[in-house]
């Protein structure tokens, strides 16, 4: 399998639906997801791929499942933008954010609370911040620069959020792209990308019988397309993905460039092989850092979000109970060594979503089985049994997928990226709080 | 030994409640959370626990299930948050007893509502689908509403205690833990959020026949949760959006006299028996069912016309679509009636149609986090506790005597659905109430206020889908805590957004309250006053904004300057005289002194603008309500 790199540019809002019944007498409204899932990168490609060759017969369709994605993910200037992640809190102090880490914190004596088994602990925010607080809305996406920023940061100290679009807008009433043209605002600004704003649009469904618009008769209906053309989400966002394909497949895509649907409703979207940007391979930052802190801890912050086989907890984790009575989740990830083993020490994890989507395949032609996704941006805090490791198991593993379910793997569900952790270190933080 | 201090929260508000399609499952939602709350509050209490939130001891009646009610009072049942906090004795050696307890108590009353919905369902339910989804892989587990906990031990420091409990209780919800799902293929899943496989049957016909108990819209899919919350806790009647919407006419056509009385009487009567177009509003607000208890869709002439284009052989499995033999007689003799009270040809009475507008008022004790953080000692913060109890019981006699509907009050917060002419008057009364309560200690140990409350409005169509609705009051009352559009100012405020149904973009005003009469209500119920006595031209809001825009950008004037030339400007638009604008146009200058007060830059003469668009919807719904002589006056 070689590697090709492809670029989606949007010419429409994309529709990129949940899971909610949409059509004549089941709803009128289509809603959105705020990103659109894998699974609408990989099922696009692959029926523009099988439209090119000649059709979904079942030695097409079972060709097209084995070719592997990775996407989509946000792209601009040829940089890959990551979700964020969910072990930092943004906390407003005299019109400056300051960055908050979550990391995992011993419980002290006597005290306790009903997480999951496994000796697991909770994350917590750095004792020094006295106060509670409401956290600011974060960006949803981060430049891969920033996301490197973090992952090599262990402690969460000293880390600089910039300023933030969104406060931005509502205070200077500015676009996102007149922020572009400000030499000094573009450094710390374009380092984050707000959710694609949402295009609502009323449609008239048309009687077949009579060829015109029936609006007595309930066709009105909605859609909500997500709109990247918008100044909202920065102008020049495209879709990044990775694939891996061999044989025909390879070669069509390699001279990929053309207008196909991209998500529902054939909304179009120009298609574009293009060059590695920058992200896809694991930075020399990260393993550097993991070598040099040889602490044995390693961080993994999914960037897609993850099916996995025991829900939030991957299946390649498994209770196991050590000579001391005490229990541990362990267990390697798919495609990693022995020497690799992880120990789950803590996680922040959100509520998960429902996926679910339409099955174009004739055999299970219909709405697909509910399955739960862990969302994008939740993080894994583990210890590694063998420090040296970490670093080979960050270059391997980087934006490759930790489902357990091969094809899980091959949609480019659980995209992981990997980093550094330890405990804040008071002193650092201190004076920022 | 030690005693601890334990917290444990049920569920997500937000995803439980939020997915509704109608009031009665939106109100369903949130009392059965607090249900569900209350019996874990119950075997904490049973257990030993001394409950700090809510205050309520042992044995106390509001602790028992309002299941045991009869129906018509679980509505006033006692509310208990989704967050519940306690002091566990020194005989309470392991706290994690306390939460297995509480665990096991949680579901049982989950499964009784669940399986209470699922006997009235019957054939309706597809029972593999159902089973999968209520049954929990072990007894601890809970996959419907996910429940948190956590203990400290407890020190002297009651305050660093609690502290410390919530980060932990953050931080134990960091790993928000969960099953996989059993999904079907080939399922179609819950329309309300599509998280759940639908567990009603496909047959359309079993469908169609269900229609009208399971009181579905034309396809709609419902998971076991949302089905049980569509008909868990037997018939209470709860009243719909558009009986809200319809209240200021049904008002209004009370007070023109005693001959529109007595045909809205004989549509009540035609309404009175099962049917499948009018379902009763309960006896909350009691107003409702003194004046017209009923559904008020057929009062609006376009619903009455769809209701009764019935076409039994179509495949619509909406509970709109099938209505009960005998009902289009009733709807066509509804339809005679409604259409006497309506027109104003020779026949007609002449008292339009109603606004199909309604407000969604969503409130918010301000700062509450921080307030609590410093409270002292346990008895403290009980006291605290009872006092937020008590305001949840004033919100809903506030939001009743307004003729509103309250969905929830659970203290600080309250939802609730108000008439668009006197949603003001309510959110003004709860503001000032809940800063009356003098919720929070000083350091002498008395008692002192300092407590503020932010209310956001969102008016809107009653039509649109109840997910808008929610979401319009939801960034109402965002934009309430502010800061305003100046960057200050946070917190303490009032919000009034109104969206146009195909009107563009919404109106949105935001505001600190203010204890004089230039606080945003009043002045919003004034501009109203002045439109209904034609004071205020029709067309001046909107030539009020055309002028505003000659003030843009300018530059080279001093404030002073900009201010005279605006005022002369607004006061020249405002007096002037408008050809068919009656005669009894009236210039009162004490009232445009009173409007351009202060007007000295462009976004304050749009700002006045908008306010004066947004009276002017008020103005229509108060001159609904009111059809009697003297009735402009009761509104300032």
């Amino acid at each position: 399998m070689s590697v090709v790199y492809v670029a989606i540019k949007p010419h429409d809002p994309i529709i990129a639906r949940d899971g909610r019944p949409f059509g004549r007498g089941q709803g009128i409204r289509m809603r959105s997801l705020d990103w659109p899932y894998p699974s609408v990168l990989a099922g696009s490609l692959r029926t523009l791929l099988g439209k090119k060759n000649g059709g979904f017969t079942d030695e097409i369709v079972k060709a097209l499942l084995a070719v592997q994605f990775a996407g989509p993910l946000p792209m601009k200037d040829m940089k890959l933008y990551l979700p964020a992640p969910k072990d930092i809190l943004a906390k407003k102090i005299d019109e400056k954010i300051i960055a908050v880490p979550l990391r995992p914190a011993a419980i002290r004596s006597g005290e306790g609370c009903d997480l999951p088994r496994g000796g697991l602990l909770p994350t917590m925010l750095p004792d020094e911040f006295d106060e509670d607080f409401k956290p600011e809305k974060m960006p949803a996406f981060w430049s891969i620069s920033k996301m490197i920023e973090w992952l090599a940061n262990p402690n969460g100290s000293d880390f600089s959020l910039g300023s933030d679009p969104e406060n931005d807008e509502k205070k200077d009433n500015k676009t996102w792209k007149e922020d572009e043209n400000d030499a000094e605002g573009k450094k710390s600004r374009s380092d984050f990308l707000r959710t694609p704003e949402k295009d609502e649009r009323v449609h008239t469904g048309i009687d077949p019988e009579t060829g015109v618009a029936a609006v007595e008769e309930g066709l009105l209906f909605m859609s909500v397309g997500l709109d990247l053309s918008t100044t909202e989400m920065g102008g020049g966002v495209q879709l990044a993905a990775k694939i891996q394909a061999d044989g025909t497949f390879l070669k069509q895509i390699e001279n990929l460039n053309e207008i196909h649907p991209f998500g529902g409703e054939r909304r179009l979207a120009q298609w574009t092989r293009t060059n590695e940007s920058a992200g896809w391979i694991c930075p020399a930052e990260i393993p550097a850092k993991l070598d040099e802190l040889d602490s044995g801890k390693i961080r993994m912050i999914l960037t897609t979000p993850a099916i996995f086989a025991k829900g939030w907890l991957p299946g390649w984790l498994e209770l196991v109970q050590l000579e001391n009575g005490k229990e541990v989740l362990e267990g390697m990830p798919p495609e990693a060594l022995e020497s690799q083993r992880l120990r789950l020490v803590s996680a922040c994890i959100d509520r998960w979503r429902p996926i679910s989507g339409w099955s174009a395949e004739s055999k299970s032609r219909g709405p697909k089985a509910i399955r739960r996704l862990v969302p994008a941006g939740s993080v894994y805090f583990f210890e590694i049994h063998n420090g040296k490791e970490a670093s080979a198991l960050a270059k391997s593993h980087w934006l490759k997928s930790v489902c357990d379910l091969p094809q899980d793997r091959k949609d480019g569900f659980g995209l992981a990226v990997w980093g550094t952790w330890e405990e804040a270190k008071k002193e650092n933080i201190k004076n920022k709080g | 030994m030690t005693r601890h201090l334990f917290v444990i929260s049920i569920g997500s508000v937000q995803d439980f409640i939020v997915a509704a399609r109608r009031t009665r499952d939106l109100w369903f939602g949130s009392h059965l959370l607090s249900e569900i709350s209350k019996a874990v509050a119950k075997a904490i209490a049973e257990g030993g626990g001394k409950l700090i939130f809510p205050a309520l001891e042992r044995g106390h009646p509001d602790l028992e299930p309002a299941y045991d009610l009869p129906p018509d009072k679980r509505i006033d049942a006692f509310n208990v948050a989704n967050i519940i906090l306690a002091e566990l004795p020194e005989s309470i050696k392991d706290p994690s007893n306390t939460n297995e307890n509480a665990r096991i108590a949680a579901k049982k009353a989950w499964m009784h509502y669940a399986e209470e919905a699922r006997k009235t369902a019957g054939t309706a339910v597809v029972p593999s689908i159902w089973d999968e989804q209520i049954t929990d892989i072990d007894e601890q587990s809970f996959d419907v509403i996910p429940i948190f906990s956590a203990w400290v031990p407890l020190s002297i420091d009651y305050s660093k205690d609690r502290k410390r409990l919530m980060r932990l209780l953050a931080g134990r919800k960091s790993i928000r833990d969960f099953n996989p799902a059993c999904g079907r293929i080939k399922v179609p899943k819950s329309s309300l959020d599509g998280a759940r496989e639908s567990v009603l049957i496909e047959n359309k016909k079993l469908r169609k026949a269900l229609a009208l108990q399971l009181r579905l819209g034309e396809g709609e899919q419902l998971c076991a949760v949302a089905l049980t919350k569509r008909l868990g806790g037997g018939k209470v009647p709860f009243p719909s959006v558009i009986r809200v919407a319809a209240d200021p006419w049904i008002r209004g056509v009370i007070s023109s006299g005693p001959e529109a009385k007595g045909i809205l009487d004989e549509i009540g009567n035609l309404c009175s028996d099962e049917n499948g177009f009018a379902s009763g509003t309960g006896w909350r607000p009691r107003v409702y069912k003194e004046n017209f208890g009923y559904d008020g869709q057929i009062l609006y002439p376009a619903r009455l016309s769809k209701l009764l284009k019935q076409n039994p052989d179509s495949d619509s499995d909406s509970c709109e679509n099938n209505l009960l033999i005998g009902d289009i007689t009733k709807l066509e003799e509804i339809k005679k009636k409604v259409d006497h009270l309506q027109k104003s040809d020779k026949d007609g009475l002449g008292l339009s149609e109603p606004d199909p507008y309604i407000a969604i008022l969503i409130a918010d004790g301000d700062r509450m986090g921080k307030a609590i953080s410093e409270i002292k000692t346990t008895e403290d913060h009980r006291e605290f506790s009872k006092n937020l109890s008590e305001f949840a019981k004033i919100a809903r006699n506030i939001v009743e005597s307004h003729n509103g509907v309250l969905v929830y009050s659970g203290g600080d917060d309250v939802l609730a659905f108000l008439p668009v002419d006197i949603c003001l008057l309510a959110a003004r009364k709860l503001h000032d109430e809940f800063e009356r309560l003098n919720l929070l200690k000083d350091s002498n140990g008395k008692l002192g206020g300092g407590l503020t409350l932010s209310v956001g409005i969102a008016i809107a169509h009653a039509f649109e889908p109840m997910e808008d609705l929610l979401n319009y009051g939801k960034k109402a009352e965002e934009a309430a805590k502010g800061p305003d559009r100046n960057g200050k100012g946070e917190r303490n405020g009032l919000s009034v957004h109104l969206y146009k149904r195909g009107g563009g973009d919404p109106i949105r005003l935001r505001e600190q309250w203010m204890d004089n009469d230039r606080s945003l209500d009043k002045r919003l119920c004034k501009w109203a006053k002045m439109h209904n006595t034609n004071e205020l031209p029709d067309k001046a809001a909107f030539e009020m904004r055309e002028l505003a825009e000659v003030y843009s950008n300018w530059k080279g004037i001093t404030e002073n300057e900009i201010e005279s030339i605006i005022i002369a400007d607004a006061t020249r638009l405002l007096k002037r005289k408008r050809p068919g604008g009656g005669e009894d146009q009236r210039v009162v200058s004490k009232d445009i002194d009173f409007m351009l007060r202060g007007i000295n830059s462009y976004e304050k003469i749009k700002h006045l603008a908008d306010e004066i668009i947004l009276a002017r919807k008020l103005s229509e719904v108060m001159k609904i309500a009111d059809r009697s002589a003297e009735g402009q006056e009761t509104i300032s």
